[in-house]
C-alpha cells in the first residue's frame, strides 16, 4: 500500500529529497493534463507543471497537513495558469481560435489496436471536436470539468479549491457535461 | 415512486464520477431497470467520459527527471543533512578551551583539588566577559588598559582571553553565514536559465 501524500511530505521534510519524485509521479499526468486544458499548449503545460512542482518543493515546509496535498498543488497550479494566461492574453472562449498545440493529431491512437484509416481520421476529427466543445463552454464550466476530469479532483476538493458549495460544484459539472454532450452529438455515438 | 429525469440524470453523472451516495445508488439501479432512456443516457455519458479520457496527452518520459534536477536545495533540507546544529562548533571550541584552561590553571594553582576547577572556570568566564565588554563598551584606551592589566596578571589569563575572543568571532561568523543561502541561489538561477 502506498503511503499517503502527507506522510511523504513529512519524510521529505526530514531530508529524504528523492521521495519528492514519487509525489511528482503521482500527480504529473493529472497536473500536465489539467494545465494543458487551461493553456491549450502541450509545451507550456509541461513547462508550467515543472515550475509548479519546483515552487511546491520550495514551500513544502509551509504545507499544512490538515488540508489535502492535491488541493494545495492544484491551487498553486491554478494560480500559476491564470497568471500565465493573463500574461499571454489568451482568448479563452473563441470556438474558432486556430489550434496552436503541437502534434495533437497523433493523440487518438489507441494502444495495441490497429485502426483503419477511417477510424484514424475519425479520432483526429473527434479530438478536435472535443477541444472545440470544451473551449466553447463558459470559463467556469471549463475550469470545473478540467479539474474533475483531467485533474481527477473529487467534488469535495473542487469545492474547497473554488470556495463553492458542494451542490454548486455538482450542478455545474452536470450542466457542463450536458452542454458538451449536445455539442459533440454524433461524435459520441460510434 | 416517480423520480424526475433531471434528478436521475444528475445521479448518473455523479455515479460515473464515483461520487454518488450509496442510498441514491440503489435507487438509480432501479431506475436503470425501469426506464430504457436512463440506460441510453448512461451510455451517452460513458461515451463522453471515454472520449475525454482518450483526449489526454502523455507526459514527457523525462519529465520527473527534469523536475528533480530543477529542485532548489531548501533550507529545511540543509538543516536535515547538517547533522549537528550550527552553534555546536563554536560551543565545542569554547568547552575545549575552558577544559584546557581548567586543567592547566588547576594544576598550577591547587593540584588535585576540585575547588580549583570551579575557580578556574569562573576566572575564565570573567576573562571572556571582560574581553567581550571591553570590545563593546570600552574606549580604546580603556580596552588597552584592561588588556594590560590582564596580561600583567598572568600569561594564562592572556591565553584564555584570546581563546574567548576567538570563539566569539567564530560564533559571530557562523551566524552571518547562516543568512546567505548560497547553494539555493545557484540552483534557482540555473533553472531560470533553462526556462528562458
Amino acid at each position: 500500500m502506498q503511503p499517503p501524500d502527507e506522510d511523504l511530505v513529512a519524510s521529505i521534510l526530514k531530508g529524504k529529497r528523492l521521495l519528492f519524485e514519487e509525489l511528482v509521479g503521482r500527480y504529473q499526468g493529472r497536473l500536465v493534463n489539467y494545465l494543458y486544458r487551461m493553456l491549450r499548449n502541450e509545451e507550456d503545460a509541461h513547462d508550467l507543471a515543472q515550475e509548479v512542482f519546483v515552487k511546491i518543493y520550495g514551500a513544502l515546509d509551509r504545507f499544512d497537513p490538515k488540508y489535502r496535498f492535491s488541493t494545495w498543488l492544484f491551487r498553486v497550479a491554478q494560480n500559476a495558469a491564470i497568471d500565465k494566461i493573463r500574461k499571454r492574453r489568451l482568448k479563452l472562449v473563441s470556438l474558432h481560435r486556430p489550434d496552436t498545440g503541437d502534434g495533437d493529431s497523433g493523440e487518438w491512437e489507441l494502444e495495441g489496436q490497429e485502426l483503419t484509416p477511417y477510424q484514424e481520421a475519425r479520432n483526429v476529427e473527434r479530438g478536435t471536436a472535443i477541444k472545440q466543445a470544451i473551449d466553447g463552454l463558459p470559463w467556469e464550466y471549463q475550469e470545473l470539468i478540467s479539474m474533475r476530469h483531467y485533474g481527477e479532483l473529487s467534488y469535495d476538493e473542487i469545492a474547497k479549491l473554488k470556495e463553492m458549495p458542494l451542490g454548486t460544484v455538482k450542478n455545474k459539472l452536470f450542466r457542463g457535461r450536458q452542454m458538451l454532450k449536445e455539442r459533440l452529438g454524433d461524435y459520441l455515438t460510434d | 415512486m416517480k423520480i424526475e429525469s433531471a434528478v436521475w440524470k444528475q445521479w448518473l453523472d455523479q455515479d460515473l464520477d464515483g461520487e454518488l451516495a450509496a442510498a441514491d445508488k440503489t435507487q438509480l439501479a432501479k431506475i436503470l431497470e425501469t426506464y430504457p432512456e436512463a440506460g441510453a443516457e448512461r451510455r451517452s455519458l460513458e461515451a463522453l467520459h471515454q472520449a475525454m479520457d482518450d483526449d489526454r496527452i502523455p507526459v514527457r518520459p523525462s519529465f520527473s527527471d527534469h523536475v528533480m534536477e530543477a529542485l532548489p536545495r531548501a533550507w529545511w533540507e540543509r538543516e536535515a543533512h547538517a547533522g549537528l546544529p550550527r552553534w555546536a562548533l563554536p560551543m565545542a571550541m569554547m568547552l575545549v578551551l575552558a577544559l584546557g584552561a581548567t586543567l592547566t590553571l588547576g594544576s598550577v594553582a591547587e593540584v588535585g583539588r576540585f575547588a580549583g576547577l570551579g575557580t578556574t572556570i569562573v576566572d575564565f568566564m570573567q576573562a571572556t566577559f571582560l574581553a567581550g565588554s571591553g570590545m563593546l563598551f570600552a574606549t580604546w584606551r580603556g580596552f588597552g588598559l584592561g588588556l594590560e592589566e590582564l596580561m600583567a596578571e598572568s600569561g594564562l589569563n592572556l591565553l584564555a582571553l584570546a581563546g574567548g575572543v576567538l570563539s566569539l568571532n567564530v560564533l559571530f561568523i557562523s551566524m552571518l553565514r547562516r543568512r546567505r543561502p548560497a547553494a539555493q541561489t545557484a540552483e534557482v538561477s540555473g533553472s531560470e536559465e533553462s526556462d528562458s
